[in-house]
């Protein structure tokens, strides 16, 4: 899998930016059941799995993410995990997408979103 | 489930690695999903898997589809010519003897068995994107067989192939063998690496 160029990356998608939230609050136990825990208990919404891993090869072909693989595990039927942590262009990325937002938000009050 | 686990796993090692086939399958696993969530993950994966494939480079798929697609077609005459052949010059008095059946039959056999070589073929030069190769093959192949629809081959009146369902199963049984072929190059690969 070759990684993308910075300029071949593009805006970074919604659910991309919530995966790699999702990731950053896991710390070093990101893979793909936590993150899809972290993903519904902090959005209230469930992703598909298919969707999930999709996006995470996606984002790593892009050189937003890195994985590396744990060790096997019975409960897995002696599969390993597959644990992913974001780079410094995927933390640079979000955060340009978080600036697009902010600036979006600015001078509106929206009810219920304190920071606006 | 352990045996669908095995089976969901082969299958993804044919669009993506090994190593990850095997952590995508040990998360669903873990996650305990129900059949119709586990193979409906499994079939989004491998879809999604496929179209990246397929749409980072289309207009090299679309070569690949030609390339199977005259391959494809080289075999049907192939196979038309030896069929003269055999029964013109080596069993010509089998000729009256031949039901329209038997000659339809014979012909969709090998018609699958040329599909499987187009498959192995199509995979040796698709590089490790074998999937999307066939998916693109498909893709033409469905074209072109829609486009004929309205002016189809003169097919036999009466036999179970002549009907709508019974060409789209011939259509996708021999897509099938087309997938198996490029399937077999890729297992090979897998185990050199």
């Amino acid at each position: 899998m070759h990684m993308a160029h910075e300029s071949q990356r593009g805006p970074l998608g919604e659910f991309e930016q919530v995966v790699i939230l999702a990731i950053m609050r896991l710390k070093d136990n990101a893979y793909g059941v936590t993150i899809r825990t972290e993903i519904a208990a902090r959005t209230d919404r469930r992703p598909t799995a298919g969707a999930l891993f999709t996006t995470l090869d996606r984002l790593e072909d892009k050189g937003l993410l890195t994985s590396q693989f744990g060790d096997p595990t019975p409960r897995r039927g002696g599969r390993a995990k597959r644990y992913f942590s974001v780079t410094a262009a995927g933390v640079a990325a979000v955060v340009r997408a978080q600036r697009s937002y902010q600036r979006l938000l600015k001078g509106l009050r929206l009810p219920e979103v304190v920071d606006a | 489930m352990r045996n669908a686990a095995a089976l969901a796993e082969w299958i993804l090692s044919l669009v993506t690695s090994r190593e990850r086939a095997a952590a995508t399958i040990g998360d669903l696993v873990e996650e305990e999903a129900r059949p119709f969530a586990f193979w409906g993950s499994i079939a989004w994966t491998a879809f999604s898997l496929i179209w990246r494939d397929f749409s980072v480079a289309p207009l090299g798929m679309f070569g690949l589809a030609l390339y199977g697609f005259v391959i494809t077609i080289l075999f049907s005459a192939f196979q038309g010519v030896a069929a003269a052949l055999l029964i013109v010059y080596v069993f010509p008095g089998a000729l009256p003897a031949l039901s329209m059946n038997r000659v339809v039959g014979t012909s969709l056999v090998l018609g699958w068995a040329g599909s499987f070589i187009t498959g192995v073929l199509l995979a040796h030069r698709a590089g490790d994107r074998e999937m999307a190769g066939c998916f693109a093959v498909l893709i033409l192949d469905a074209v072109v067989t829609v486009a004929m629809a309205g002016n189809p081959p003169a097919a036999p009146v009466g036999g179970w192939y002549s009907g709508t369902l019974g060409s789209a199963f011939v259509f996708l049984l021999g897509q099938m063998f087309l997938v198996a072929g490029a399937a077999c190059v890729r297992r090979r690969r897998l185990r050199r690496a």
